[in-house]
């Protein structure tokens, strides 16, 4: 087996940790809540990388993932369900220990399902709607298939923008911590925010881990010749459909475990996470970090997101992110959509250099 | 019943008859070959044939299963494999890649133990390297293993997708215009891989426009002609044939 695939991975842990006591020793700890909330959007980035670059499948909609990820766990563990404490199941569940009961800033009692089931939930429900919607969408191609998912996006913000339950465009705040086995505590506490900090990036190590597992296996090679030419890799054996409904679901998944995650970090979330500029951004730190390159997109997920929550972009943030895009679509023949433009760069150098040689 | 056989198949685009009530059988072991003018209808038989596309009316069986109406992806995991007129490499990938991704039918790891690296994989990964590596040496690839696929020479494109249908271990190998822009030189090693991959006991489907090539190497030949077949016999029979010289005659592919 080669080992080398993972030797980033400790450069990975080793800029984590300098950080860290850089941010400790120099009295700037405050720069960690970026950056933990860079980590969680790196769930998003690093799920669309391996869908986009290395499967050739766009998403314009995976903002909404990640969103229908943190609204399903800040519904909830939000919904007070005292009221209904008597009915059979709730009852129930409180007996399985599925709820948990706390008190909130006004005094009052709250019974709401514990952030461990909210997590399961949300994972079972995102791969669901993936699923049924992946089976119908992932026949189109190329910007046919942009359009489809920047549709479903706008559907999913339009629902969370008009859901009571979703709390309208106020969204929906006094999330609860969440709490990994006692050791790790995801919150907006200042007083944790070193432990939210390492919490964060153990779950994007983690998940990186996966990933380039997955890339560097059959089943990633197989995922890749979809990109390179669908046509030859069906007739040499790979099912299209099963593929990509896969790749799918499994970077949906992860984009909603990221927004599960942020939400209890920040303690609430608003209808902006699932908007098209989210979704827009994501593309472009993926097309901008190389496409079929996850370190790529990773580097430039941290670097573009921590500017831009550290305010240094301005009000033209958005805009920006947008530039990115069109910059990419102009100096790359083929646009985004049909990726690999970056490999093709590549190639033309390499075929001059050969040629010389 | 023979090894692969093609029962009135009939396959039209709008008002274009491309293929039209065409049966012959295939003999396990020998190399046939498919010729006729362009827009005969090759392409589009063997397409048929491998499931890129469905035929309007007809059976293909092979081995005695029936697969006309089968993907792609299932007729490859049978045991058949096939290259493009216009290749079709993984653009995206490495040649040992390319050459790699023919495993994939013989192989098994599945999603999960791709995500977790599960160490059961790690036998069938040095495996397939192994063997991707023979096929790149059997093949005079090697020293261009480790490029991007479609940064070589045309001729060596060609060969690598043949070396890639081959890398899969087929029972049948459907070849169309393999000798397509290769030199003299590499026209008659290709004739030599191709007897040589016949006599290793796999099926060859051959579509080509270089007659001296078929005549060589063919135990069989269909000649099609609007998407009829208009004659079938051994190269002899066919040179003979007085329907086939006449479609020939005056075009620049005469035969001999
Ligand atoms: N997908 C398609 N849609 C419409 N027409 C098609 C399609 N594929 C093939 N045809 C038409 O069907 C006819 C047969 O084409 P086919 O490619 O099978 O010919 P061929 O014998 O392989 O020719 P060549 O020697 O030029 O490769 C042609 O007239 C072609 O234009
Ligand atoms: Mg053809």
């Amino acid at each position: 087996m080669n080992k080398k695939k993972y030797y980033p991975l400790f450069g990975l842990m080793a800029f984590i940790i300098l950080f860290q006591l850089f941010s400790s020793f120099s009295g700037k700890e405050f720069l960690l809540i970026q950056l933990t909330m860079c980590a969680y959007y790196s769930m998003v980035i690093i799920a669309l990388c391996t869908l986009m670059g290395y499967a050739g499948q766009i998403s314009l909609g995976h903002a909404a993932f990640f969103a229908i990820g943190g609204y399903t766990t800040a519904v909830l563990t939000t919904l007070n369900l005292i009221p209904d404490k008597d009915n059979f199941f709730i009852s129930l569940f409180n007996s399985l220990g599925f709820l948990s009961l706390r008190v909130n800033p006004y005094g009052i009692e709250i019974l709401h399902f514990s952030p461990w089931i909210a997590l399961v939930v949300a994972v079972v429900i995102t791969y669901v709607i993936s699923f049924i919607i992946g089976i119908p969408i992932l026949k189109l191609k190329g910007h046919y298939l942009a359009m489809a998912t920047l549709g479903f996006g706008t559907i999913i913000y339009r629902v969370l923008l008009g859901g009571k339950i979703f709390g309208e465009a106020d969204g929906i705040s006094d999330i609860p911590e969440f709490n990994i086995f006692n050791l790790l505590k995801i919150n907006g506490d200042n007083a944790d925010r070193i432990e939210n900090y390492y919490a964060a990036w153990f779950i994007v190590v983690i998940s990186m881990l996966l990933l380039i597992n997955l890339i560097h296996s059959r089943v990633g090679r197989a995922l890749r010749s979809l990109h390179g030419n669908e046509h030859a890799a069906n007739s040499i054996g790979v099912n299209p459909a099963r593929y990509k409904l896969f790749v799918f679901t499994l970077s949906a998944v992860m984009a909603a475990v990221g927004g599960v995650f942020m939400t209890h970090f920040s303690g609430s979330i608003g209808p902006g996470e699932a908007g098209v500029l989210k979704s827009v951004r994501y593309v472009a730190i993926v097309a901008v970090g190389g496409m079929a390159n996850i370190w790529g997109a990773l580097i430039m997920g941290i670097i573009l997101n921590y500017l831009s929550l550290r305010g240094y972009l301005g009000s033209y943030d958005e805009a920006i992110f947008g530039v990115i895009l069109v910059l990419i679509m102009l100096f790359t023949p083929d646009g985004i959509f049909k990726a690999g433009n970056f490999g093709s760069i590549k190639n033309f150098i390499f075929s001059k250099i050969f040629k010389k040689a | 019943m023979a090894y692969l056989e093609i029962k009135k198949l009939y396959r039209s685009f709008g008002g274009l008859q491309a293929v039209f009530d065409v049966s012959f059988d295939v003999e396990k072991g020998t190399i046939n070959a498919i010729i006729g003018p362009n827009g005969a209808g090759k392409t589009t038989l063997i397409n048929l044939i491998s499931g890129a596309l469905k035929p309007d009316s007809g059976e293909v069986i092979f081995n005695g299963l029936h697969i006309e109406n089968l993907p792609p992806y299932s007729i490859a995991q049978k045991g058949i494999s096939r290259t493009f007129q216009n290749i079709k490499l993984f653009s995206n990938m490495t040649v040992l890649e390319n050459i790699m991704m023919g495993r994939h039918v013989r192989t098994n790891s599945g999603f999960i133990t791709g995500l977790l690296n599960l160490p059961w994989s790690w036998k069938e990964e040095d495996s397939t390297l192994e063997k991707s590596r023979m096929i790149l040496e059997q093949f005079k690839l090697s020293e261009f293993a480790d490029r991007p696929a479609d940064s070589l020479p045309f001729g060596k494109q060609r060969i690598l997708e043949f070396a890639r249908a081959m890398s899969m271990d087929p029972e049948l190998l459907i070849l169309d215009e393999p000798a397509a822009g290769l030199n003299m030189n590499e026209t008659e090693e290709l004739a030599k891989v191709i007897t040589n991959v016949r006599n290793s006991g796999i099926t060859i489907l051959i579509i080509e426009h270089d007659m001296t090539l078929i005549m060589d190497i063919s135990e069989k030949i269909v000649v099609l002609n609007y998407g009829e077949k208009i004659a079938m016999g051994t190269p002899e029979e066919i040179q003979k044939n007085s329907d086939v010289i006449k479609i020939y005659l005056g075009d620049d592919n005469a035969i001999g």
